[in-house]
């Protein structure tokens, strides 16, 4: 087991490194020299060519590739991400302030997703044949089908304008958080449903099922305890894949919510031209992602024996 | 007295388009105290009629007949009555133990948890029996906590064994416990098992296409082809005077008899030949073979044979 964390661990940091590479790139690819971008942040669009230089010179656009990637390197293992070019706030402390509403979104709507998505999917499986099982296809269908902006919109509609029980946009106490969460955890539990089911009916048609009812065991203990476990190990995959994305932002929902996250933060950054704000979105985004897919490994290894025993 | 008695059983399978006749009228009964053997080649729906008795099946089967144990119909009992009897007084020995074991699940838990189970123990007691029933089979009690991808074939097997042998059921099925095994595990596994049952006076129905095991461990044998018991007789006689031509075949493919294959091919069990379904592959087919179905007939040494050739001499039965 600890053989198969540290491994697991060893091989994240290659990815970070990775992360970081890329990132680094996102600015040396943007169209526009970066110390362009820079000189008319700095000094407006009318430029000469001695403004250019003298930022090409200052901020060490000279050196070569590698030595401008060591030196950011450095500055982000020491936790420095530079200032926004635009309002020359701190990087690091914008998007650490935009984090939290971002991973109480995140969080809130996998919660909700999957308190959904297992019971209805094993329910599903359980009665394929059956109107309840047609019920849930037919319901995560409609799900699947519905695309985020306008669910948002239609429970803004019933919940906001309609029945005046709950806020329109904002951040701020439970209440804020309840359409946004609604809106993104309901659209993926559409899919989880679906993707419950399908483990599930896989799962159950095992021998080791046949097995558990050769022993005499009901079904709720065949399902509780013998399939359920096997079946979880590709929802935890999905899910941690969810929970990467939707700890990325989820800049449309953010947008129709007014939700102040790092999603929002991301693209105002983009439509500012801020540089530096993107490039340290990209990369608090990247290394979310990589370290969500870590926990998700380490709980693979905790469900699947075979893998604990690597 | 007869333990399970099995009248008329047909086992029906709809795939598609097409209707599989795994079970056609099958008629057996298990004695106490017996080990009976039911073999024939892959396919030929002897697995099926294992978990028929286990009623094991999946809901797209239709299953006609009875089958009765201790006099009590199990294709008309509830749900919840043959739960009381599945694993408990009916265990089975499913075959590929590598498939039937849960992976995720240490192999002390899966015993254990019968006990808990039926016999509502704590878990205390569960470890406990469990623990005697590994050492019983062979397998370090130990190793209770570990999962069945640390055991090698042989060991699954056994702790299969422990699972279906847990509460010394009166009646074990064992499906092709042997199957893929090495000849040495092959061995120990059959002394296991026939010395298990024996000394517990368990009756046994043995599943195999291996006619050396069966040879070893069972007191009467039922051949089946494409879905039917084509003969029965008690070992002896199957071994010194089998008197289906599909039996005689059968034998002379044993190795020490000269390894000869049954000539042509498996029947199909959605449109199974007519008349005897063994007349295409048979050396001695006539013409009624190909129209009328034989029945079964008894023979003067007291084998059952599904075959005109044994008209002559007797009544049909």
């Amino acid at each position: 087991m600890l053989k198969y964390i540290s491994k697991r661990i060893f091989l994240v940091l290659f990815v970070l490194l990775g992360v970081t590479i890329i990132t680094f790139c996102t600015m040396h690819f943007a169209p526009g020299d970066p110390e362009e971008v820079i000189a008319i942040a700095r000094y407006g669009e009318d430029l000469t060519q001695e403004q250019i230089e003298w930022v090409k010179v200052t901020e060490g656009f000279d050196a070569p590739i590698y030595a401008q990637y060591l030196k950011w390197l450095n500055h982000v293992l020491h936790l420095d991400l530079g200032q926004s070019l635009v309002t020359s706030e701190n990087v690091l402390k914008e998007i650490t302030t935009r984090f939290p509403a971002t991973m109480i979104l995140a969080f809130s709507s996998l919660i909700i997703s999957l308190t959904i998505a297992i019971p209805a999917g094993i329910i599903s499986a359980i009665k394929k044949n059956t109107i309840i099982g047609q019920f849930f296809m037919t319901g995560s269908l409609i799900g699947v089908s519905i695309p985020n902006f306008w669910l948002g919109l239609l429970l803004i509609w019933l919940f906001a304008l309609t029945l005046h029980l709950l806020p329109s946009y904002g951040y701020g106490g439970l209440s804020h958080l309840i359409l946004p969460a609604l809106t993104l955890g309901t659209s993926m539990a559409a899919i989880t449903t679906r993707l419950t089911r399908s483990s599930m009916l896989d799962v159950l048609s095992q021998e080791y099922i046949v097995a558990a009812k050769a022993k005499g065991l009901d079904n709720r203990t065949i399902i509780l305890k013998h399939a359920l476990k096997n079946a979880m190990l590709p929802i935890i995959t999905f899910a941690g894949m969810q929970l990467g994305f939707l700890l990325g932002g989820s800049v449309i929902v953010e947008t129709i919510f007014a939700w102040p996250g790092i999603g929002k933060l991301l693209v105002d950054s983009i439509y500012a031209r801020d540089f530096s704000m993107v490039q340290g979105c990209v990369l608090v985004i990247g290394v979310t992602f990589a370290l969500t897919n870590l926990a998700v490994d380490i709980t693979y290894a905790f469900l699947d024996p075979r893998i604990r025993y690597e | 007295m007869s333990l399970l008695e099995i009248k008329g059983l047909r086992v029906f399978f709809r795939s598609g388009d097409r209707t599989i006749k795994a079970n056609n009228s099958i008629d057996l009964e298990v004695m106490d105290n017996e080990i009976i053997g039911i073999i024939g080649e892959t396919g030929c729906g002897k697995s099926i009629l294992g978990r028929a008795i286990m009623t094991l099946l999946s809901d797209n089967t239709e299953i006609n007949g009875k089958i009765f144990y201790k006099g009590e119909d199990l294709l008309s009992l509830p749900e919840s009555k043959l739960r009381t009897i599945r694993g408990k007084s009916i265990g089975i020995i499913l075959q590929n133990p590598s498939a039937a074991l849960n992976p995720v699940l240490s192999i002390g838990d899966q015993i254990a948890e019968v006990f808990q189970y039926h016999e509502k123990m704590s878990k205390q007691e569960a470890k406990m029996k469990t623990a005697g029933i590994l050492k019983m089979v062979g397998i370090d009690p130990n190793r209770m906590q570990e999962f069945p991808h640390q055991f090698s074939g042989g060991m699954k097997q056994r702790i299969m064994i422990a699972m279906g042998m847990a509460f010394s059921p009166e009646l074990l099925i064992a499906d092709e416990p042997t199957k893929g095994l090495d000849p040495e595990t092959k061995d120990s596994i059959v002394n296991l098992l026939r010395n298990l049952v024996r000394s517990k006076n368990m009756s046994m129905i043995l599943i195999t296409h291996d006619l050396d095991v069966t040879e070893k461990m069972c007191d009467r044998v039922a051949v089946m082809y494409a879905g039917e018991i084509i003969e029965l007789a008690s070992i002896n006689n199957i071994l010194a005077a089998p008197r289906h031509p599909y039996t005689k075949v059968l034998l002379g493919s044993l190795p020490n008899k000269g390894l000869r294959s049954v000539p042509g091919e498996s029947p199909s069990l959605s449109s199974p030949p007519s008349g005897c379904r063994f007349h295409p592959r048979c050396v001695h087919a006539m013409d009624e073979c190909k129209k009328d179905h034989p029945p079964m007939l008894l023979t003067e040494i007291g084998t059952e044979v599904r075959c005109f050739l044994y008209k002559g001499d007797q009544d049909q039965i």
